[in-house]
């Protein structure tokens, strides 16, 4: 997108754009159907593009959304102009898109904000539609539903742009090749693919929180967008589950805290050292809610236990009083339904809070398939700690030194280097 | 399932009027077109159709003699055509009752079926 506009205006169209190109490419792949989803992306592009041009001479309008809307509809009318007799759209829609007679009603009555989160949701399932590889389904979502750039996506991946254009065009291939339909999944098939949306926010989710992309913009919007898309599947009734509330509940109870995680000059803190006055108390209070909605059926996912990890560190008021052994429960049942070595090196951390840091070595060596986080900073780093707190410093240095150079993370580079100092 | 084309004919008069109304007017002229197209689409009985300006020309005869048209001695002139699907002429005539262009006392809807050609 060309810099050329105002300053002043900048950071308002920027966070604009991205929210409305997020509901606009979800109705125009509507329109023209998930194989015709690239002419959907170059219909925004075209729009957002024309806007930047008008609003820098005219300013912007009092309703930029409508006056994106509206821009949309008439560029969507070129776009059937030109393909008509080229190109199939959306099922019944086809037909009526083509006409001179209704084209024009057809697309009034569509390109509208009033069902705009029914529009959303679809466009999620179309996202995590099988046929998508996991690693295609994230970047997907982030840039159809988010708004976000390629360069963006890559960014947030830590990858490159080639590799994420890659995945997105191997995505649209897949919908032109097996014609998939914007809609919901049938009822059968929903549970299963209700899930498929939860993994991919969560993934979504974890990327801006836990991943080392120091862009602390692009992760703002990733946990942003993640809470934003979960909420909207938890406040429809096709596609609301307790799966989807314990997601949810995970989601607040891990953004309210987001902020504790660094201090003021942008270093990164431990749970231990974070200053649990300026989490945020009302996300905090939204979780509590949303995980007593996740309760009301008879199912137990992973979301919901984790979730329940995460609210006991937010009721506690500070490190110690921490309620260590409710959380080794936690982690213990976890680890039965959802066996991973992640889930058993958190746990190690929870049994050298309660037994002793000898204890949480014990448990390091227990961790089974230890070597699939052969290359994860954490798991050296972890081992570090408890080394130190056992008195074995010259260990625990190697240990560090090892993280180190597994991480390209600035913020944790120089969390590593610092405990390297205070040994 | 058999093909058949509407022609929608009407005054000179009239199609003049269609084609010069106000963006208010044809709005609302659109939705009733819309209403009954969208009608036979829900069917999977919409194939295709446009409107038609009413100014163009006419070829004539070997001679291709050329002349201001398509009106012929001022009467009816045709205004646009679909293409729909139908069981049969008597259903394709129900679903032209519903055409907007019967509003008018001077519109007609004519039904032909697709000659399927076997050479």
């Amino acid at each position: 997108m060309p810099a050329q506009h105002p300053d002043s205006v900048k950071p308002l169209i920027d966070h604009l754009f991205r929210h409305e190109s997020g509901k606009l490419i979800a109705i125009l792949t509507k329109i023209f159907g998930p194989v015709n989803l690239e002419l959907a992306e170059d219909v925004v592009q075209d729009t957002l593009l024309k806007a930047l041009d008008h609003w820098k001479f005219h300013g912007i309008p009092d309703n930029p959304s409508a006056w994106l809307f509206t821009a949309a509809r008439n560029k969507a009318l070129d776009v059937i102009r030109r393909e008509r007799y080229k190109k199939e759209f959306a099922g019944e829609l086809s037909a009526l898109l083509k006409s001179e007679y209704s084209a024009g009603t057809t697309l009034n009555f569509l390109i509208n904000e009033n069902e705009i989160q029914d529009e959303q949701l679809r466009m999620m399932f179309v996202c995590c539609h099988p046929v998508v590889a996991e690693e295609g389904q994230v970047a997907l979502i982030l840039k159809t539903l988010c708004g976000f750039s390629v360069a963006e996506i890559a960014k947030a991946f830590l990858t490159n742009e080639e590799t994420i254009a890659k995945r997105l065009y191997r995505a649209r291939e897949q919908f032109r090749q097996q014609n998939i339909r914007f809609e919901f999944p049938l009822p059968g098939d929903l549970p299963q693919r209700r899930e498929s949306v939860l993994t991919a926010i969560y993934l979504l989710f974890n990327e801006g929180y836990n991943s080392s992309s120091y862009d602390m913009v692009i992760r703002e919007d990733l946990v942003e967008e993640s809470l934003r898309l979960a909420y909207l599947l938890s406040n429809h009734p096709v596609t609301k589950s307790p799966n989807t509330f314990a997601l949810l509940a995970l989601l607040c109870f891990q953004a309210g805290r987001l902020y504790g995680r660094i201090d003021n000059e942008n270093h990164l803190l431990t749970l231990r050292h974070q200053d649990r006055s300026i989490w945020n108390k009302e996300l905090i209070g939204q979780g509590s809610l949303f995980l007593q909605q996740a309760s009301q059926g008879d199912s137990v996912s992973p979301y919901h236990i984790e979730a329940g990890i995460a609210y006991e560190h937010c009721i506690a008021v500070d490190f110690a009083s921490t309620n260590w052994k409710r959380i080794l429960e936690l982690y213990d049942w976890l680890h039965q339904i959802k066996p991973n070595p992640m889930v058993a090196l958190n746990r190690a951390i929870v049994v050298a809070e309660l037994e002793g840091a000898g204890a949480g070595l014990a448990a390091l060596d227990l961790i089974p398939d230890i070597q699939a986080l052969e290359n994860y900073y954490l798991l050296p780093a972890i081992r570090a700690d408890f080394l130190a707190r056992t008195g074995e410093k010259s260990k625990a240095k190697q240990n560090l030194e090892k993280a180190l150079t597994l991480t390209d993370s600035p913020a944790e580079k120089e969390l590593l280097k610092k405990k390297i100092g205070e040994l | 399932m058999k093909e058949f084309m509407l022609v929608f004919r009407s005054s000179v008069q009239n199609e003049e009027v269609f084609a010069k109304q106000s963006p208010e007017q044809l709005q609302a002229e659109l939705a009733k077109w819309n209403t009954w197209m969208a009608g036979i689409a829900q069917q999977g009985k919409l194939i295709g159709g446009q409107p038609l300006y009413p100014q163009g020309k006419v070829l004539k005869g070997t001679s291709k003699k050329l002349t201001d048209g398509p009106f012929i001695e001022g009467k009816d002139m045709v205004g646009g055509y679909l293409l729909i699907k139908a069981t049969d002429i008597n259903d394709a005539v129900e679903i032209s009752k519903g055409c907007p262009s019967l509003n008018s006392p001077e519109g007609s809807v004519e039904v032909r079926e697709i000659m399927p050609v076997h050479p």
